[in-house]
């Protein structure tokens, strides 16, 4: 029997509207679900789209210009941008930069990240557990901080500051050494291999070797089956990584500013954050709606390809045997490889930074010549600085800043988080989950920079009951909490689609409303999903340089922004030491992170 | 205590066409132990779930005594917080951040209670279960069977009126399943609540239950005593489902002559018209030493001892059929013997599948098989554990 044919004919005409009603009502679920999506309405999608409209409406104070009133509909900047004499150094060259640093690092970490990879996963190679967690340490660190060491050792006269390691040597390196697209490639790939190495050496680890075994008891050479069956297999970590390193890199703009400018060498982040400086909104918008572009273009991709790849795909669980390579008289060479990876990719920039802190002219290695001056020293005449870094009271600010900013916004994007992933996993009402899920997600497509351009685009003014947020705290907060809601919401999501309806529905049955269950059941059982969900927007916020940069003023000044400023004024030494800082303090949050949830990083990929 | 009352439930989650229950009607009586039986995927867990009100229905009614708590069609809805019932889940559903004691507790400190009759209940309820030893652990370090005390504790603690349990017992191993259900019975004369209790397993139904419903595709296809269902299935679904070795079902279409004309002259040809198929339970074959009329010829095709009894597979004309025997009967594989058939054990199923009354045929028929003396008396019978007691015998 339909349950059309069920309907008692006595019944009122409004009873199924009550019914809906009362299921809808008894739980406040759906309720708290349109209220985030209302919330991540105005705090991820108007943001984006004022900031797309930017690049076809008229912007206060281009009337003449454009030949029409503020807020029209025009095409000159979409004009400007794309076909006009200044096009190519705006546009055109910092896209084809973008786009040649992107292949490029790919290329290169793919490959070196694949090798290590699979010399930490199958193979004997020597220090294997020690080299598993130590290659991975880039990861942990902002790729700028990179840039500043290579900055530090290989810069030559044209900028000012501390004088170079290799120039202090009495070598001057030339300019394509020390900037422009090869350091920031170098860097970018330093960056990356970690990457890698997480997202394929986990599939190589899944990738059942009774899999290769058989093809071997058929005959197969070593070659021939790593060509035809382990590659195959691993194509989609692969392609899925070079497509996440391509929205990576579009979006990176600490390594490119402090190695490209001294050269005017400019890609599409740059670029952008060069026409916010000169407030040329309408053309800063159709470069960040580029970048958007590009970046939901290749997340579409990534997600084709995991699609079709999940056809043929299956990796093995749990019981997969994991067998080991002997490598043989490769065993040495390989060996060296990776640990020579390891020391140029984290040993040598952080001794770089963290001598060039201690010694009055880098790469002299004279007792005289070391000093804790840049630290803790006082009345300094020979330096710009008055006082040692930790000294300055500036710092300490910045740093109070950065905890409080970061940590607001860490707190509440993870507690947000778990709520989305509460109610996109138990929504009654179809749509509001998808619709959730989706939207927090949404920022993940859009690099930080753009984003903050987008924030600048829409709060800058005062609009409608909102007074203008441009210079305060809020909108940093505001900002980092849609930044950090793609991993926030996966981290809550994934959580509760683990938990099971069970535990809450013997609540539920118990007579526990709610507010109740979610305090006494929801929220204790998910504990550890919550301090992930808290720690990882943390460590990425104190990292996070591009939304900062655009975002912030002198007064809600944090950590990273601070060491940008310390560098653009050439006080080497002091932005070091800033930088070292940062570091301490993600690796530090990182491994805490780790301990507290007895999780690897790999889990939290993406970043 | 109260009574539940489904009318016309019906079920779908998303697809209409494809309903989780379909039109179920259920009256589940006061202090009752009603027992949902079927097979994995027929609408059980549905139709509890419907009940705690943690699913609600599409169609139809439910009421719980005289309150309509889940009514679509009048806009009646009340939220399972406020039905006052209990539920054992299949998986347990221990809260695992809380202790033995707490997750008893629970539902009592919603309630506000004060503190000493708190502790007072449910340390009451942990002493009956046993768990008591326990109370400061967690969830996780206790056995399967433990956890499942807790579940129940956490349950009674309250004393609801209703007690809901899904499949309580599988995930436990067969030594403690046995214990368990005598408990089960014991908390049931001693709560006096009106228990709903789901299983795919007949056994633990037979033994456990006041009346079974037998569930199929969120269809009920039979509601009564565990006797009612074994003895007289309404339908062949249900003859089929329930036994083990399972009831031996002759298409009547595929039968041979000789089985053919043996059921004219016993049933009658007006109900063998309308049969299409008869079910015989495998212990109401027996070999016979008599050749006489009425018996069948048939070869042993093997044995397999089960302890206890011991089951004999024998190929009868076309078809093969299962005998079970007390022991080990000693039959040799391939060897011709003789079985006889008691026929008024014979359930008569007809096209559409459902039961044919065969008690007033048989009043006729079988006299006058008896009066040629080829009857052999219900106390030759083997004896089994089976809830079957034959009053009546005849061969075939
Ligand atoms: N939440 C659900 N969503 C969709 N279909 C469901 C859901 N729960 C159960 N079903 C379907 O309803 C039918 C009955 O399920 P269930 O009541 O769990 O069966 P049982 O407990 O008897 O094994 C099954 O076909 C199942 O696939
Ligand atoms: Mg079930």
């Amino acid at each position: 029997m339909s349950v059309q044919a069920s309907r008692n004919h006595s019944a009122p005409w409004y009873g199924r509207v009550l019914y809906r009603a009362k299921l809808i009502g008894q739980e406040p679920t759906s309720v708290v679900g349109l209220l985030l999506i209302l919330l991540f309405g105005w705090l991820i999608v108007v943001p984006v789209i004022s900031l797309l409209s930017d690049a076809v409406l008229v912007q206060f104070g281009d009337e003449r210009r454009t030949g029409a009133m503020t807020g029209e509909f025009t095409l000159y900047y979409l004009q400007r941008a794309l076909f006009s004499p200044i096009s190519e150094l705006f546009f055109w060259s910092p896209l084809m930069n973008t786009l040649a640093v992107a292949f490029q690092v790919i290329l290169f970490s793919l490959v070196i990240g694949g090798l290590l990879g699979w010399l930490v996963s199958r193979t004997n190679v020597f220090g294997k557990r020690w080299l598993a967690t130590l290659l991975i340490v880039p990861y942990m660190i902002p790729a700028w901080t990179f840039a500043l060491a290579w900055h530090n050792l290989f810069k030559n006269r044209s900028v000012g500051g501390q004088r170079g390691w290799v120039e202090a040597m009495g070598m001057t390196p030339p300019d394509w050494l020390a900037y422009g697209q090869i350091p920031i490639i170098v860097i970018l790939t330093l960056n990356f291999i970690p990457f890698v190495i997480l997202l394929f050496g986990n599939a190589l680890r899944n990738l059942d070797s009774q899999l290769e075994e058989s093809a071997r008891i058929l005959g197969a050479s070593p070659r021939y089956i790593a060509s035809r069956i382990v590659l195959p297999l691993m194509l989609p970590a692969l392609t899925s990584a070079s497509v996440l390193i391509f929205a990576k890199v579009l979006g990176e703009f600490g390594v490119a500013y402090v190695l490209g400018l001294p050269v005017d060498y400019n890609v599409l982040s740059t670029s952008l954050y060069r026409s916010i400086e000169s407030r040329q909104t309408g053309m800063a918008a159709v470069l960040a709606g580029t970048i958007m572009l590009l970046g939901i273009l290749s997340l579409m991709i990534d997600l084709y390809l995991i699609r079709e790849a999940k056809r043929f795909v299956t990796l093995g669980g749990k019981s997969s045997l994991k067998r080991v390579t002997a490598l043989g008289s490769w065993r040495m060479p390989a060996s060296a490889l990776a640990w020579v990876v390891f020391v140029v990719s984290v040993c040598v920039p952080l001794a770089t930074l963290f001598l060039s802190t201690l010694m009055h002219v880098p790469g002299i290695w004279q007792w005289s010549n070391f000093t804790l001056d840049y630290w803790v020293g006082q009345d300094l005449r020979t330096i710009a600085m008055r006082q040692g870094i930790l000294l300055t009271p500036e710092l300490w600010q910045v740093v109070w800043n950065t905890v409080w900013i970061v940590g607001v916004s860490a707190l509440i994007a993870g507690i947000l988080g778990l709520l989305v992933g509460y109610v996109v996993v138990r929504s009654p009402v179809k749509g509001i989950g998808p619709v959730l899920r989706q939207i927090t997600f949404f920022p993940y497509l859009v690099p930080g920079i753009a984003f903050a351009a987008a924030y600048l685009s829409l709060f800058a003014v005062p609009r409608g009951p909102i007074p203008a947020l441009y210079g305060t705290y809020l909108i940093l907060i505001l900002a980092l909490i849609a930044d950090e809601m793609p991993f926030a919401s996966r981290a809550g999501i994934s959580a509760m689609m683990q938990l099971g309806r069970d535990p809450e529905e013997a609540a539920r049955v118990a007579g526990a409303r709610w507010w109740r269950r979610l305090l006494t059941i929801i929220v204790p059982i998910q504990k550890g999903a919550l301090v992930t969900g808290i720690l990882l927007p943390f460590i990425s916020g104190i990292n996070g340089l591009s939304l900062f940069i655009i975002l912030s003023v002198p007064s809600t000044e944090v950590l990273t922004t601070y060491a940008i400023r310390l560098i653009d004024y050439h006080y080497t030494q002091a932005a070091n030491a800033v930088v070292l800082l940062i570091v301490v303090l993600a690796i530090a949050g990182t491994l805490a992170a780790q301990k507290l949830t007895r999780t690897n990083l790999a889990e939290g990929l993406g970043r | 205590m109260p009574t539940i009352t489904l009318k016309a439930a019906t079920k779908h989650y998303g697809k209409p066409d494809a309903p989780a229950i379909n039109a179920l009607d259920l009256f589940i009586e006061d202090g009752e132990f009603m027992c949902l039986l079927g097979p994995s995927g027929c609408g059980k867990t549905t139709t509890l779930r419907l009940i705690a009100g943690l699913e609600n229905l599409s169609g139809g009614s439910l009421h719980l005594d005289s309150k309509p708590v889940d009514v679509p069609d009048h806009g009646h809805f009340v939220s399972p917080d406020k039905r006052k019932l209990g539920l054992v889940f299949q998986s347990y559903a221990l809260w695992p951040h809380l202790s033995v004691r707490r997750n008893v507790e629970f539902g009592l400190r919603l309630q506000k209670k004060p503190k000493a009759e708190i502790q007072h209940a449910t340390e009451a309820v942990m002493q009956t279960l046993g768990i008591l030893d326990y109370a400061e652990r967690y969830p996780s370090e206790l056995s399967g069977g433990q956890q499942q005390r807790v579940a129940l504790a956490r349950m009674l603690v309250v004393n609801p009126g209703i007690l809901l349990m899904d499949e309580p017992l599988s995930n436990l191993d067969a030594r403690l399943r046995l214990q368990m259900r005598t408990e089960l019975q014991r908390i049931h004369q001693q709560y006096q609540s009106t228990l709903v209790f789901v299983t795919h397993d007949q056994w633990e139904a037979m033994a456990l239950a006041t009346r079974i419903a037998v569930m199929h595709e969120g269809i009920i296809q039979q509601v009564g005593t565990p006797t009612d269902i074994y003895e007289r299935p309404a339908n062949r679904f249900v003859a089929e489902f329930i036994g083990s070795p399972p009831i031996n079902m002759v298409e009547l279409d595929h039968a041979d002559a000789d089985f053919k004309q043996a059921l004219f002259q016993l049933l009658g040809e007006k109900v063998v018209q309308q049969t299409a198929a008869i079910g015989i339970r495998p212990e109401h074959i027996q070999v016979t030493n008599s050749t006489k009329a009425g018996t069948l010829g048939a070869i042993v095709l093997s044995e397999i001892p089960t302890g206890g009894q011991s089951i004999c597979e024998l190929a009868c004309g076309n078809h093969n059929l299962l005998m079970t025997t007390s022991r080990a009967s000693g039959l040799v594989p391939g060897t011709t013997v003789r079985i006889a058939i008691a026929v008024d054990a014979l359930n008569c199923f007809d096209r559409q599948g459902q039961r044919i009354s065969i008690a007033s045929e048989l009043q006729n028929s079988g006299s006058t098989l008896s009066q040629s003396g080829t009857n052999w008396q219900s106390a030759s019978l083997p004896a089994h554990n089976t809830p079957y007691h034959s009053t009546q015998s005849t061969t075939l």
